[in-house]
């Protein structure tokens, strides 16, 4: 298996239940270092199509492999093992309230059982890249929905992982905070993690040139 | 590094540092009106059911009236026990027997014999008391004493057991407690379960999609659902005897059926530790993974 390939979609398709299928032949490829924006209209199947991707759901047809592992054969163990590879930052953030913004960009690390010292100075470094230095002892619900989305990231980021998996993280933000997502996301893009940013946003998958696949009657077209 | 991530978090009441009122503290309301509801109509049920089918040998009396110097005497004494009767509220019903068949009841004992024929047969009145039963007879013993000489009650013989169903209650409740318990206990265990998931889902759906299955943190929440089911358990089962109270102080069903449900509520408080820990592994796995897993 090809290390730089993450994930390939060959003929895939997804249902829920005894429901029509929501996506039909989907073919992909992401590799390391791409930068794929996921078009589509509001309930298109783009947050589907990560699921499948993180292997929240498994297809109904074809074949789907993360990280070179068949996703028909995986376990539970496997599968989480496969998760903690990869970054993922929702539209409504999904951070833990009752934690302060240090432990919630902590938690992977924590689940990982990473020991503490290193955990204090990766949780550092990540507060100065999301310029947040001074609201370590914040909660979440103390923040802006954009610095919110920045911690987001944050924990999504701090392990390095291979693939970054973005569901409308610019959703719940204004234009402005939007952009500078979108830049961190370039920058960590830069350093060989790959990205797919899934977004119903037309001005921002026109604002740049990287991949674009827009699913369009439940299918999936490459566009660029 | 540790972290107080299941410490705040939503317990049995919604007790969080973040919110008070929440949607689990509904629904774990909405879960103990259920029990309090299931309890009430199904000991009714069951005490319906039970009662006409005379299942209890404890409800049933027979009376004797011996017969006196000439029928007219007997006919007279049984006239005032029969209007005696008709006015006892613990009385549910009763029924004068035919010459026939206390003659045959007879004979079950002594067998065909001829030479008895012309012997003056007692009065029997078969007597249905209303609960508690106990208390009922005793009422009925004294009420009868004070009302009219040379009568027996019969609560015990094999005379009475003739009339009476051989299939004892106890057989019954052998039978039917565990099974409820077991109804009981995992519906109840299912809803609580469900409940601190459903309540957390956003929690556990995040902690599970950042991959902490079979982790020192998963460990440390299969631990917190346990301890918190088993703790919604024993507030289940107190809040449990305190409507079996209620239904005592109404009397609502007999006392017969309430020891029924507190053998219930015993096999409820065995029973907790070890199915919570099934159950609670199971549930965890398959709800998180059927509700949680999916991020749409």
């Amino acid at each position: 298996m090809d290390v730089k390939n993450l994930i390939t979609f060959e003929n895939v398709g997804l249902r829920y239940g005894l429901n029509p299928e929501i996506l039909k032949d989907i073919n992909l490829q992401i590799n390391k270092g791409d930068f794929l924006f996921l078009g589509g209209e509001s309930g298109a199947g783009k947050s589907s199509l990560l699921s499948l991707m993180n292997l929240s759901v498994v297809p109904s047809r074809g074949f789907l492999s993360v990280f070179g592992n068949d996703s028909h054969n995986l376990r539970d163990k496997n599968i989480a093992d496969i998760r903690r590879q990869v970054g993922i930052i929702f539209q409504d953030f999904r951070l833990i309230n009752h934690l302060n913004i240090f432990d919630n960009i902590a938690l992977p690390l924590i689940i990982e059982n990473i020991q503490q010292e290193e955990i204090a100075s990766r949780v550092e470094e990540m507060l100065n890249w999301i310029g947040l230095k001074d609201y370590a002892s914040s909660t979440p619900l103390s923040l802006s929905g954009g610095q919110q989305q920045r911690v987001a990231i944050a924990r999504a980021i701090i392990k390095k992982p291979r693939l970054i998996l973005a569901d409308e993280p610019t959703g719940s933000i204004d234009n402005k905070m939007a952009a500078r997502i979108l830049i961190m996301l370039e920058e960590l893009n830069s350093h060989g993690m790959a990205v797919v940013f899934a977004t119903h946003n037309n001005e921002l998958l026109d604002s740049k040139k990287h991949k674009l696949a827009v699913i369009k009657n439940k299918k999936l077209e490459i566009l660029r | 590094m540790r972290i107080n991530l299941f410490k705040y978090h939503r317990d049995i009441f919604g007790f969080s540092k973040i919110k008070f009122w929440n949607k689990f503290f509904v629904s774990i309301f909405a879960i103990i009106i259920w029990l309090c509801l299931l309890s009430i109509f199904s000991t009714i049920i069951l005490e319906k059911t039970l009662n006409p089918l005379k299942f209890s040998s404890n409800s049933s009396a027979i009376i004797e009236i011996h017969p006196e110097n000439t029928i007219e005497k007997t006919r007279m004494k049984t006239e005032v026990v029969l209007e005696f009767l008709k006015t006892q509220k613990y009385i549910s019903d009763f029924e004068k027997l035919e010459e026939e068949k206390i003659r045959s009841l007879i004979n079950t004992f002594t067998g065909q014999n001829e030479k008895l024929l012309g012997i003056p047969l007692p009065v029997l009145i078969l007597v249905n008391v209303n609960p508690p039963y106990d208390s009922s007879l005793q009422s009925l013993k004294l009420g009868l004493s004070q009302k009219v000489n040379n009568i027996y009650l019969d609560t015990e013989t094999e005379l009475l057991k003739r009339f009476l169903n051989p299939i004892s209650l106890t057989k019954y409740i052998s039978m039917l407690v565990p099974a409820l318990a077991l109804v009981l206990l995992s519906t109840t265990l299912f809803l609580i379960i469900y409940a601190i998931l459903f309540s957390n889902k956003s929690f556990i759906s995040t902690l599970v999609l950042l991959g902490i299955y079979k982790t020192a943190l998963y460990k440390e929440l299969s631990k917190w659902l346990f301890f918190n089911s088993a703790k919604s358990c024993i507030i289940a089962a107190v809040l449990f005897l305190i409507t079996l109270f209620i239904i005592y102080i109404f009397k609502i069903v007999s006392i017969d059926m309430l020891f029924l449900y507190f053998d219930l509520i015993l096999y409820f408080l065995l029973s907790i530790p070890i199915l919570t820990a099934i159950l609670g592994v199971i549930f965890l796995r398959k709800l998180t993974k059927k509700y949680f897993y999916a991020n749409e």
